[in-house]
């Protein structure tokens, strides 16, 4: 035997007690023995190794069947194995005794020969409920552990998205030449998609969208490092700190510094602009990201923009500034691959028509509940959960009179 | 997530679709580069299956092409509308090689 396992032998016969013992300890076992029920249970209660019981069927006070129901009853995480003995010439009820939990019978006298057959049996089953046993505890370790794991991250992935909204702009703000809102809605708790607006120097204002491709933690890494790096001198001239500069020429700085390697693309399609002090020319650069929207203000929608490469796949890539000129009161909307490929239960993508077709009936509201209408639409659009993809908006309206930053 | 096929000595792997987005990225780039391993000079990458791309589809194909770039060039063939006009909007009609069919893709090996 591997390892001695103890048996418990229960038997009023002092006699068949000490001849089965004998044959038991032959075999290699440890035998505990008990004179009838209450000590047989004493001893369950005092060794929580015992797994193996033999016991006499007939015994006076509790009987081998009572003692089948009350060890059942006792308070053990692993099975006890029980074998009753039966008189050749009994009439026991076979029945009752397994609806008691008896697992195994042999008949009396003891055949050693079966005896040791029937005990392998028993030690085998008992191997399998321990591994089970084993495997269940090692499983509710692991799911503890992850269960641990997964609420860190949550609170990692929280504290990210923390950090992550605070360096985006006010959701709304007056910005002299134009008013600008915008929206953000991540599909996990933190977001590939990033933009910020804010005034330069000489009155005029720069802005960015920017949609890191994929999203969760990678994407979402990788926008707060550029968030950081598009501050305000990204956008003017380094000589004089306050002329802006021309938009390609900042996306082409940022595709020289970020040129994925071979193995994996992680890049980044963009829009950035300088709207001027006059708030009446939009100078912009698009990378790759969606057309922007002009909402004139008496006017339909028209999309705007010749595309153009996204950052960081081609070191060469070329870059252009387009110009388009805008009267008091024109609305501008620059959004992410979200918003359009944001899908229907039936996999019907939104798309730039539907998109227009809403900026068109919320056009007499303000610019902040346009975008708010935008939201409630894609949601109902998605119906219900979150988005496959961050979608990300940004507008501004030109004011008809803007209120100059004038500085010497 | 490729079909292969040999026709005039053109290894033409077929995408089959019908989305490649952010879920297949990954592993199609895997299989992908599997199947040019031996460093082909003359393949087709046949999107006729591909209704929709986004843009972890689009890196993983950049990344793909790259590869193959080193050896040849590559032609890409059969894009779907949603797909051409990914690829009008990032300007990858500029700098991959694009053929209607698979058949004008094959020819523009020969000779």
């Amino acid at each position: 035997m591997p390892n001695r396992l103890r048996v418990l032998c229960v038997d009023d016969s002092s006699c068949m007690r000490d001849m089965l013992a004998a044959g038991l300890v032959r075999l290699g076992y440890e035998v505990v023995p008990a004179a009838d029920g209450q000590e047989a249970l004493a001893a369950l209660r005092a060794d929580p190794s015992i797994s193996l019981v033999i016991s006499d069927w007939m015994m006076p006070g509790i009987t081998g069947v009572d003692l089948c129901r009350r060890i059942r009853d006792l308070p053990r995480p692993n099975h006890i194995h029980v074998m009753l003995l039966t008189a050749r010439q009994g009439q026991e009820n076979f029945l009752e005794a397994m609806a008691a939990g008896a697992d195994d019978f042999l008949s009396k006298p003891v055949d050693m020969q079966t005896l040791a057959a029937r005990l392998r049996v028993a030690e085998r089953i008992l191997t399998l409920q321990q591994r089970m046993q084993r495997n269940n505890t090692l499983l509710a370790q692991t799911n503890q552990k992850l269960r641990t794991a997964y609420r860190r991250l949550q609170e990692d992935m929280e504290a990210a998205a923390r950090v992550q909204r605070s360096l985006l702009p006010k959701p709304s703000l007056d910005l002299g030449v134009a008013r600008f809102a915008a929206a953000l809605t991540p599909s996990t708790e933190i977001s590939g998609d990033v933009y910020n607006y804010q005034v330069l120097p000489d009155g005029s204002v720069a802005f960015y969208v920017l949609d890191v491709a994929g999203h969760g933690a990678r994407a979402a890494l990788m926008s707060v490092m550029l968030c950081r790096l598009l501050t305000a001198e990204a956008f003017v001239e380094r000589d004089d700190g306050r002329t802006p500069r021309q938009p390609d020429a900042v996306v082409a700085d940022l595709n020289r510094q970020f040129q994925c390697d071979d193995s994996i693309s992680d890049y980044f399609t963009m829009i950035c602009g300088i709207l001027d002090r006059d708030g009446r020319v939009l100078r912009f650069c698009q990378a790759g990201h969606p057309n922007p929207v002009v909402l004139p203000l008496r006017g339909r929608p028209v999309a705007v923009g010749n595309g153009g490469f996204p950052v960081g796949l081609f070191p060469d890539a070329d870059y252009e500034t387009v110009e388009v000129r805008l009267e008091p009161g024109d609305r501008m909307f620059f959004y992410s691959d979200g918003v359009t490929e944001c899908a229907a239960p039936d996999g019907t993508l939104y798309s730039q028509d539907r998109l227009h077709q809403v900026l068109e009936l919320t056009r007499t509201a303000s610019l902040d509940r346009m975008i708010a209408a935008i939201q409630t639409e894609l949601h109902g659009w998605h119906q219900g959960g979150s988005f496959d993809d961050d979608v990300s908006i940004v507008a501004f309206e030109t004011f008809a009179t803007p209120a100059r930053h004038h500085s010497s | 997530m490729l079909k292969t096929h040999i026709i005039d000595s053109v290894l033409v792997l077929e995408v089959t679709g019908p989305r490649l987005d952010a879920a297949q990225a990954v592993r199609f780039r895997e299989e992908f580069l599997q199947q040019i391993e031996g460093n082909p000079d003359r393949v087709v990458i046949d999107f006729s299956n591909v209704t929709f791309l986004d843009s972890s589809g689009l890196g993983a194909l950049v990344s793909v092409v790259k590869r193959l770039n080193k050896h040849g060039r590559p032609v890409i063939c059969g894009l779907q509308p949603a797909v051409q006009t990914m690829f009008a909007l990032t300007r990858m009609d500029q700098v991959l090689t694009v053929r209607k069919s698979r058949d004008d893709a094959v020819a523009s090996f020969a000779g």
